[in-house]
């Protein structure tokens, strides 16, 4: 563009001027409520702050760092735990999901009742969810071992939240209770986009109902279930209240995940600049995940 | 051209509308205190059961019928949470007035709270420090400096249901030592009741009741893993090794409302607890505090005789704070005798000397109707042991962080996959690490 500068701001206004009005607040709420704090966190991670040591706060380069990936005890530990945790949630909830929506899917008599009823874990508030899964989990006197017992599969109660083998499957399974509602209901929308002359053509071709599901149903889902695990994957990353009601990420750092540790570092510890290294690190897994997910998600399904 | 500019000019004007305005709670700086300008106080009152609940609303009327330039406002936190926001507050610049406080010593190395000493020696000052109980007291002192007035004296021992131990043959008095214990515990584990509880699923807990044992040992803590002290501090953890077969497996997940619970509902018949066991059992079974009584923490080897921990709740006064006069004004005012017994009335201990176990059990009737006098009788036994086995709980630096380590250390013991020893050397590699 040639001209006085005058004239191609003038210029500029008038083509681009309302869109840039339009945009502005969010610009600035996204400025102010998360860039702001992201970079400032950033930078607290670079230095020693504690709240509870005096003469902390100085800059130490990469010292945080360094010593969450090479000395830390519990930093790789915690780091696997939240791959685990993760990964299990994900799949878990799909897992029950994808027979869900497909029931849901049918002509049910009462469909709209069901389809109401199922999402009850997803709207219950989480910390109503923590606090009934703990009872149900007691090993004294919960609810599963009781129901265990009566069937005959347990001799002796099991201490879901106090034994190193049982925790990650009681904490998983309450997780994947509260969630899978939601990926039942994507799901469903999904299923009800899948064209019915498809399925009637495989049947008229001599498909059975289980080749129509893994030959028809899944591939065409495959959009739908690529963004709903991914969008899983970046929430339950970033999930902390629900290990925290039930094991506040204990007994000792068993159960800790990334967000339980930055957590613990700044709002039990005090260690501002631990906790802010840790949380960068963190996002920057998940900036990562978001990288390979987003260059994998144009996968052709025809 | 036009319509952008109507729509530039809306939402500039949406955003003016959204901002501005003064933050939440902010109050006018308050000018010199001979003026007397009406102040609204901000106080962080973390007692919330509901009779901690209706102490707080009955001292605010009082306060505010009596002065009529004050105006309290709570913020109910609980315990659990209270430092955390209140870190994040203090960061924020929104510094409240007053606060109740436990162990203050984060708060302390925060620079949170206000020193009272000069307070106190003021003319005009109607407290002074001769009217606490000195261990009540000195819980609130930091590098000399005292930062909290004791509402209360909480007094930590071993309490004990002494129809559970009648049943067994045994008397509670003749528990006196860590072996007397065991045997205690192994006669009374049967027929669905176990001996002992722990309450081992949340990391404070999980300290706090080993650390009553460390006391009562040789009067040291947990934070102790020097050579010096490694001889008394195994032999704590391998009380709990020994309590193994007499305490529920579930331990290693309880917190304390479900010890509590047990306890109220006669499934254990012994537990390390402290001068607020009323209050948190009332809701569960009233009956069980008449049952009740407490004793000291019983010596190990190394201890010559028993210690109880003595800490305190008590009123801190913000450094930030505006209203520094009034807040004194307050303080001064929940510090007085009546207070201090309608609060012990509630929940735990009189700090104050002049407070005595008949006034408590008086007031208590209408807080607890169907446990009132157990409820006198239980605190007024308490008092007496303090006077004779109390000691000001320590306080320590990077007790929460060390809380996690010795935690996960605690379960694997009671799960069998550690030793005493080799418990103890974790715990004293782990702490090393976080005192560096």
């Amino acid at each position: 563009m040639g001209g006085h500068p005058l004239a191609q701001l003038r210029l500029f206004v008038r083509r681009h001027g309302f869109a840039w009005a339009l945009i502005l607040p969010t610009l600035l709420y996204l400025l102010a409520f998360q860039i702001y704090p992201l970079l400032q966190s950033v930078y607290l991670s670079l230095t020693d702050l504690s709240l509870t040591r005096a003469g902390t706060g100085k800059f130490v380069g990469l010292a945080n760092y360094y010593y969450l990936l090479k000395s830390d005890p519990q930093f790789w530990l915690i780091f696997r735990n939240t791959f685990i945790w993760v990964v299990a949630c994900a799949v878990g909830q799909y897992l029950f999901a994808v027979p869900a929506a497909l029931i849901l899917n049918t002509k049910l008599r009462a469909r709209g009742l069901w389809r109401g009823l199922i999402m009850v874990p997803w709207v219950t508030p989480v910390v109503v969810v923590g606090i009934m899964w703990r009872w149900i989990l007691d090993g004294d006197s919960g609810l599963l071992n009781y129901y265990l017992n009566v069937l005959g599969l347990i001799e002796k109660p099991i201490i879901w939240l106090g034994s190193d083998f049982w925790v990650w499957p009681a904490v998983i399974s309450a997780s994947i209770w509260k969630g899978f509602p939601y990926q039942t209901i994507m799901l469903l929308a999904g299923l009800a986009g899948i064209p019915k002359e498809v399925h009637e053509a495989a049947q008229v071709d001599g498909a059975t109902p289980v080749q129509r599901f893994f030959l028809i149903t899944l591939p065409l889902l495959a959009p739908v279930s690529v963004v709903l695990l991914s969008i899983t994957v970046v929430t339950t990353w970033t999930k902390f209240d629900l290990i925290w009601l039930l094991t506040e990420g204990g007994p000792g750092f068993t159960t800790s995940i990334l967000p339980t540790y930055v957590y613990s570092n700044a709002f039990v510890f005090y260690k501002l600049g631990l906790a802010s290294a840790v949380a960068t690190l963190s996002a920057l897994v998940v900036m990562v995940l978001a990288i390979v997910y987003m260059r994998w998600v144009n996968t052709d399904v025809e | 051209m036009r319509k952008w500019m109507a729509s530039l000019l809306t939402v500039t004007t949406l955003m003016l509308a959204g901002c501005g305005g003064s933050k939440p709670n902010e109050t006018t700086p308050q000018p010199a205190a001979e003026k007397k300008e009406p102040v609204t106080l901000r106080v962080i009152y973390s007692g919330t059961t509901d009779i901690e609940k209706a102490w707080s609303v009955k001292m605010k009327e009082q306060i505010e019928a009596k002065h009529s330039d004050i105006k309290i406002e709570y913020m109910y936190i609980g315990w659990a949470d209270v430092e955390k926001k209140l870190a994040v507050m203090l960061q924020a610049g929104d510094v409240p007035d007053l606060m109740q406080t436990q162990d203050a010593t984060n708060l302390v190395a925060m620079n949170a709270l206000e020193p009272l000493d000069a307070y106190l020696s003021k003319a005009g000052a109607t407290v002074k420090k001769a009217d606490f109980h000195q261990s009540a007291l000195e819980y609130g002192v930091f590098s000399g400096k005292l930062y909290s007035l004791p509402t209360a004296a909480i007094g930590y021992g071993l309490v004990v249901n002494e129809e559970l131990l009648g049943k067994a043959g045994i008397k509670a008095e003749e528990i006196k030592t860590t072996d007397d214990l065991v045997k205690a515990a192994k006669a009374l584990t049967k027929d669905g009741v176990y001996g002992m509880g722990y309450a081992s699923g949340a990391p404070r807990f999980s300290w706090r009741d080993p650390a009553m044992f460390a006391f009562s040992n040789g009067e040291f803590t947990l934070a102790d893993v020097d050579d010096a002290h490694k001889k008394a501090y195994i032999e704590v953890l391998s009380v709990y090794n020994s309590l193994r077969p007499y305490m529920p497996e579930a331990v290693t997940a309880w917190q304390y409302p479900e010890m509590r619970k047990a306890f109220a509902a006669g499934q254990i018949a012994m537990m390390p607890f402290g001068s607020f066991f009323t209050g948190n059992v009332y809701e569960f079974n009233p009956d069980i505090v008449a049952k009740s009584k407490v004793i000291p923490i019983p010596h190990g080897p190394s201890g010559q005789k028993p210690a109880m921990m003595v800490g305190g709740v008590g009123l801190s006064m913000l450094a930030g704070s505006k209203h520094k006069d009034a807040a004194w004004t307050v303080m001064q005012d929940l510090s007085q005798k009546e207070p201090v017994a309608q609060f012990a009335a509630s929940v735990n201990l009189p700090s104050r000397v002049d407070v005595k176990g008949e006034e408590i059990a008086k007031l208590a009737e209408t807080i607890y109707p169907k446990a009132f006098e157990a409820h006198g009788k239980f605190t007024g036994s308490f008092s007496p042991l303090l006077q004779t086995y109390g000691k000001t709980m320590p306080r320590i630096i990077g007790q929460a962080e060390m809380e996690v380590v010795f935690q996960k250390n605690m379960v694997q013991l009671l799960q069998g996959k550690l030793t005493p020893e080799q418990a103890y050397e974790n715990i004293k590699r782990d702490i090393a690490q976080i005192k560096k």
